[in-house]
């Protein structure tokens, strides 16, 4: 016993020993940098372009090395505040992004930025709103992708119709749709050919000038007619008109299919004829041969546009190698990792002036492309705004209740002008439970209330509004398009 | 002499019966397992498929784990974890154990109240802010923050403490007439002498930290610091198309389980029933 | 020099000293810690290095911000629903116990060895038919497995058959999760499949388990029930079963009592500590269980149904990061755990004394 007791903490020393030797940043004799992303194959490649880039700029050596197990918002958060965070980390969605910033886990990269060639000046302009919070950026983009609807010609064309408009209104799209489906599907019997696989229900509100918060975001508008409208329209398009399909038609489409009854395969097989993607669809599209590809936008009320979203990495606080980690977001910004976006297809490179390549605009590889991609890249200058983000309550939070309340109107639970009430009095809920949470947030929503109440008065009074005092993304742009505003 | 014959007939009758019975509850026990080990066979193309049996049975699954996760790594690990906890249990257990059950100092059986009080909460009320003194230890993310607060129990204490109390006292008394010290007393005799007590403890101390979980989900962050039950985790929410291979991961994380049990049962059911009925 | 009690004092704590210095930071210490941030708003996405907010005192607010939100009680109901289960379990677990404390030898050798000889006869015999009658290959692979089972359960006796029920709860963890997961994957698990040809002739839809809000928690119930069995209760009710004396059921065989009657009359007043041990312990368990199904199985979902309360707690502190709330929640559970345990002394020493 005695000796069993002795030899096992012998024994469990060496193990200790051997454990420690096994560490593989002991290994390296580079300063080791970890990249917090998802586990797409395409990184590993762009993290030896990375180290490539590295030497024959005559950088500092590093070596940065993937880490895909922790990639979800929550886990960068508690690790972030535990000290273990990753030196750079992707959020994929502004909205992520604010929620590692109000933890405090982002380093402020604006003067290294400016020094090192990342400001927000290299990339879109949508985009630079998604970047960077009060002023300060926190990060620079990976790739920047808008939803557009990808058409499949041959679709169109086996029915007898002319592909879509490239813009087109809410009838042109209900009128174009109940056409096409009438010519796929033959009548009396359930519809297995549709029109488009779904919606944006964000761009359609958008479209009728009504965004998920007011002007100075400090509450939820959801509650309005124009979403009930919005949220009504789907209702038609779907269980009237039949030219989205229901749950239930996707769902007997797993069923037929087999497993993964997904979008892309059921755009391939001509179930439908146009999906909402970013040119990053490209990458499985490419899988099915030369399609007939064309794309257009989203269908709009008054005013066309399009939502811009970003991946984008940013750094963590509380690296050990701050300073490092800043050469990453510098070359994501080079041009050796903007062709590698452009030829990837992993949607648009960070930096637009390489949308405007014949690398992007023609690849050599895939002629049937062609036409396609600067529909994206002109989409994204011109009718494309960044999310409308409130500081006052969790992204992720608002867009589930946003979610969830549709779930319900859409499976008849509710009708629309509840959901819509409903959606409203939830998320106003969840931002007074933040205020009460953390105090520290009342005095500048108190402020803000009291500018959106001036923002109201003077839209009464007909007057206009200072662009300045809209802190909405979404509002300033639609302001400028009414002509509300002055600068 | 018939009347004989009959109840031999009936009882070999019954007896049939009773290990026909147990066979069908043996196999419903049995299948789940079965199924796992076949599929881990299987090719992709034959997941799934009614037939539980691969056309061929495909080994190089098995090699396929260890090439897309670091499963060696994931075993090493579980069982460094898993040993330092269960050395620092026993060893502290038995010291304490030896301070309650053979020492006598003032205040003693109050300490010793209080002190198993406290296996009445639950884990998680001590979890929330252990996760906060580790951050302040600096040690979220390392070894010592996955063995440190495993390493020091008050169950094992009270078990060994129960089974020193049935060593007799005149043992001691003896070697104290002798003139040995306490430390002599406990390393000579009493500790060799709570053999059984001691073995039981290692085992239910490291099977509970082999299957260990919540504590090691929320502390370790690194891939090569995972132990099974997170890398299983990790592999099933990031593979977890690949059936076959998953099942090839659990079984050889279930295995050892299997092998292990089959040769200690003898101390484990003993020490269950004992723990349990003193307890 | 120290006066006695003083001395031995000191040789008792340095003794105790190793174990209770380490329990007093990681037990002790966090206990104090979190009762008393259950009533502040300690967070850590405020409290952190990066940025440190004063802790405020909110006293009661956790506690009634949980009771009056529906999510609490509903993951209590949860909680409360899957430990239904645990009267069948043990129920379960006292058939086994009944099962494997039987004479497997038929009492003298004769018997013995006409029960080995009626095996091997039937097992070849089964074989014969299966493999003869040209049975799929499964077929061959499952009934030679039962008769493999048969054959090794005679020879063997208990010892072959406890083992086989043992290892389904001394495997349970993660891995035994994850196998559960996929034996009720919709399309392509080996339960519905089984279940397929039955539910095809009464017309109904396959369940689809995990994923359907009202199969998920009884899936998880028929999954711990399969563990549940062969546990260490059955153990302890094996050992009970052991210390029932012979006599007692002599005589009232003598009686002429039933088989039923000999079990209610006799075994079943007998086992009633080690019931009670098995109840309390598993209710503890039951209260503070379901974690480690969810995270494995079904992240809490579908939309919370698979949510226990120390599901709530991991999500509340560990993904969310509000630690005082999620100490509220467990200091709540530990009042659950603390009335059962009440219970458990004010009635368990009723039991034992019998």
């Amino acid at each position: 016993m005695k000796i069993v007791f002795v030899g096992c903490l012998i024994l469990l020393t060496a193990a200790s020993v051997l454990t420690h030797l096994l560490e593989p940043d002991l290994r390296s004799d580079a300063p080791v940098l970890y990249w917090v992303t998802d586990a797409n194959p395409a990184r590993s490649e762009q993290v030896a372009t990375f180290h490539r880039w590295l030497r024959s700029n005559g950088h500092p050596r590093m070596q940065l090395r993937l880490d895909t197990a922790n990639n979800a918002v929550t886990k960068k958060i508690i690790q972030g505040v535990s000290g273990v965070g990753g030196d750079v980390m992707d959020s994929f969605s502004g909205g992520a992004l604010r929620q590692l910033h109000a933890v405090g886990l982002l380093a402020d990269v604006t003067a290294s930025a400016r020094a090192l060639g990342f400001d927000p000046g290299h990339t879109y302009a949508p985009v630079a709103s998604e970047i960077t919070i009060a002023d300060c950026q926190y990060a620079f983009p990976c790739n920047v992708y808008t939803a557009l609807f990808w058409v499949n010609k041959a679709t169109f064309a086996k029915h007898g119709l002319p592909g879509p408009p490239r813009r087109w209104d809410f009838e042109t799209f209900e009128r174009v749709g109940k056409q096409f489906v009438a010519a796929a599907n033959p009548s009396g019997k359930r519809p297995t050919v549709f029109f488009a696989a779904g919606l944006d229900r964000d761009i359609m509100r958008r479209s009728l000038g009504l965004s998920v918060f007011n002007e100075t975001l400090t509450r939820c508008t959801l509650d309005d007619p124009r979403n009930v409208r919005a949220l009504a329209l789907i209702h038609k398009w779907t269980c009237a008109d039949r030219i989205l399909p229901t749950a239930s038609d996707v769902a007997s489409f797993a069923t037929e299919t087999g497993y993964g009854g997904s979008n892309l395969q059921l755009f391939n097989s001509g179930n439908y004829a146009m999906f909402l993607s970013g040119r990053y669809a490209l990458i499985q599209l490419r899988q099915f041969g030369a399609l007939d590809l064309a794309v257009v936008e989203h269908p709009y009320g008054e005013f066309p546009n399009t939502r811009v979203d970003t991946r984008c990495a940013a750094i963590y606080a509380g690296s050990k190698h701050r300073e490092l980690a800043r050469y990453f977001l510098a070359y994501l910004a080079s041009e050796e990792y903007n062709l590698h976006i452009v030829e990837d297809a992993d949607a648009l490179p960070p930096n637009p002036i390489y949308t405007r390549t014949e690398a992007f605009l023609r690849p050599a590889k895939y002629p049937n492309e062609w036409g396609c991609h600067e529909v994206f890249a002109d989409a994204v200058q011109t009718i494309g705004i960044g999310r409308s983000h409130s500081p006052f309550v969790l992204p992720s939070t608002a867009e589930r209740i946003e979610r969830e309340t549709f779930d319900g109107f859409i499976s008849g639970l509710y009708p629309a002008e509840q959901a819509a009430r409903l959606a409203a009095d939830r998320i106003n809920e969840e931002i007074q439970r933040a205020l009460k949470e953390n105090p520290r947030l009342r005095p500048r929503y108190d402020q803000l209330v009291v500018r959106q109440r001036q923002i109201e008065q003077l839209r009464a009074e007909g007057r206009r509004v200072p662009l300045a005092w809209i802190a909405n993304p979404f509002h300033r742009r639609y302001y400028e398009f009414k002509n509300w505003g002055e600068k | 002499m018939r009347e004989r014959r009959s109840t031999l007939h009936h009882r070999f009758l019954s007896t049939s019966a009773l290990h026909l019975l147990l066979v069908a509850l043996s196999l419903t026990m049995v299948l789940p397992f079965l199924w796992m080990v076949l599929t881990s066979l299987k090719p992709v193309a034959e997941v799934g498929l009614e037939n539980w049996l691969p056309r061929k049975p495909k080994w190089d699954n098995y090699a396929e784990v260890f090439r897309v996760i670091p499963f060696a790594r994931f075993y090493w690990n579980s069982l460094f974890v898993a040993a330092w906890v269960t050395f620092l249990t026993v060893f502290t257990s038995s010291l304490a154990a030896f301070s309650f059950a053979r020492l006598r100092w003032p205040g003693r059986d109050k300490v010793f109240l209080l002190y198993l009080s406290t296996t009445m909460l639950p884990g998680l009320v001590t979890m929330l802010p252990n996760y906060q003194i580790m951050i302040k230890l600096g040690l979220v993310d390392t070894f010592a923050g996955l063995i440190l607060p495993a390493g020091f129990t008050a169950l094992g204490t009270f078990l060994l403490r129960q089974f020193m109390l049935t060593i007799p006292s005149s043992l001691d008394e003896a070697a104290e007439m002798d003139g040995a010290s306490k430390w002599r007393i406990y390393w000579d005799i009493i500790l060799p002498l709570s053999r059984p007590g001691v073995i039981a403890l290692t085992i239910f101390t490291f099977i509970g930290n082999y299957h260990s979980f919540f504590w090691p989900l929320v502390m370790l962050k690194s891939v090569h610091r995972y132990t099974l039950p997170i890398g299983l985790l990790f592999f099933d929410t990031s593979r977890g198309q690949s059936t076959h291979l998953i099942m090839a991961a659990v079984t050889m994380s279930v295995l050892p389980m299997i092998v292990l049990f089959v040769v200690l049962q003898k101390y484990l059911v003993k020490g269950i029933q004992l723990g349990a009925i003193k307890g | 020099m120290h006066s006695k009690p003083h001395r031995q004092l000191r040789l008792g704590l340095a003794f105790l000293a190793p174990n209770i210095l380490g329990f007093l930071i990681f037990t002790i210490v966090p206990v104090a810690l979190s009762f008393a941030l259950a009533f502040t708003n300690w967070d850590l996405r405020l409290h952190n290095r990066f940025q440190n907010e004063p802790l405020r005192f909110i006293g009661l607010d956790h506690f009634v911000q949980l009771t009056t939100h529906p999510d609490f009680w509903r993951f209590l109901g949860n909680t409360l629903f899957l430990m239904m289960g645990i009267p069948l379990a043990i129920a379960g677990s006292l058939i086994a116990a009944i099962l494997l404390s039987q004479d497997l030898r038929g009492g003298n050798r004769k018997v013995f060895g006409a029960l080995v000889g009626g095996a091997v006869l039937l097992a070849s015999v089964v074989m014969l038919t299966v493999v003869g009658a040209g049975g799929s290959a499964m077929l061959i692979v499952m009934s030679g497995l039962a008769c493999g089972i048969l054959l090794l359960g005679v020879l063997g006796g208990t010892t072959v058959y406890r083992t086989l029920f043992y290892v389904p709860h001394f495997t349970s963890g993660v891995a035994i999760f994850i196998l559960w997961k996929k034996l009720y994957s919709p399309h392509t698990g080996p339960i519905n499949a089984a279940l397929a040809p039955l539910l095809d002739a009464l017309g109904l839809q396959p369940p689809e388990w995990l994923t359907q809000y009202h199969w998920a928690k009884p899936a998880l119930m028929i999954m711990s029930l399969w563990a549940a069995i062969g546990s260490n209760n059955m153990l302890l009710y094996l050992a009970g079963l052991s210390n029932v004396s012979p006599e007692l059921h002599e005589a009232a065989e003598i009686d002429g009592a039933s088989a039923w009657q000999k079990f209610w009359n006799v075994t079943w007043p007998q086992l009633a500590p080690v019931t009670f041990y098995i109840v309390v312990i598993s209710v503890i368990g039951g209260l503070q269980g379901g974690f480690e199904m969810a995270r494995a199985m079904t992240q809490g979902g579908p939309a919370g149904a698979t949510t226990t309360l120390s599901y709530f707690i991991y999500t509340e502190g560990f993904e969310t990061g509000r630690l005082g709330s999620a100490s509220a929640i467990a200091w709540m559970m530990f009042l659950m755990v603390f009335v059962v345990t009440l219970g458990n002394w004010k009635f368990g020493s009723r039991y034992v004394n019998d």
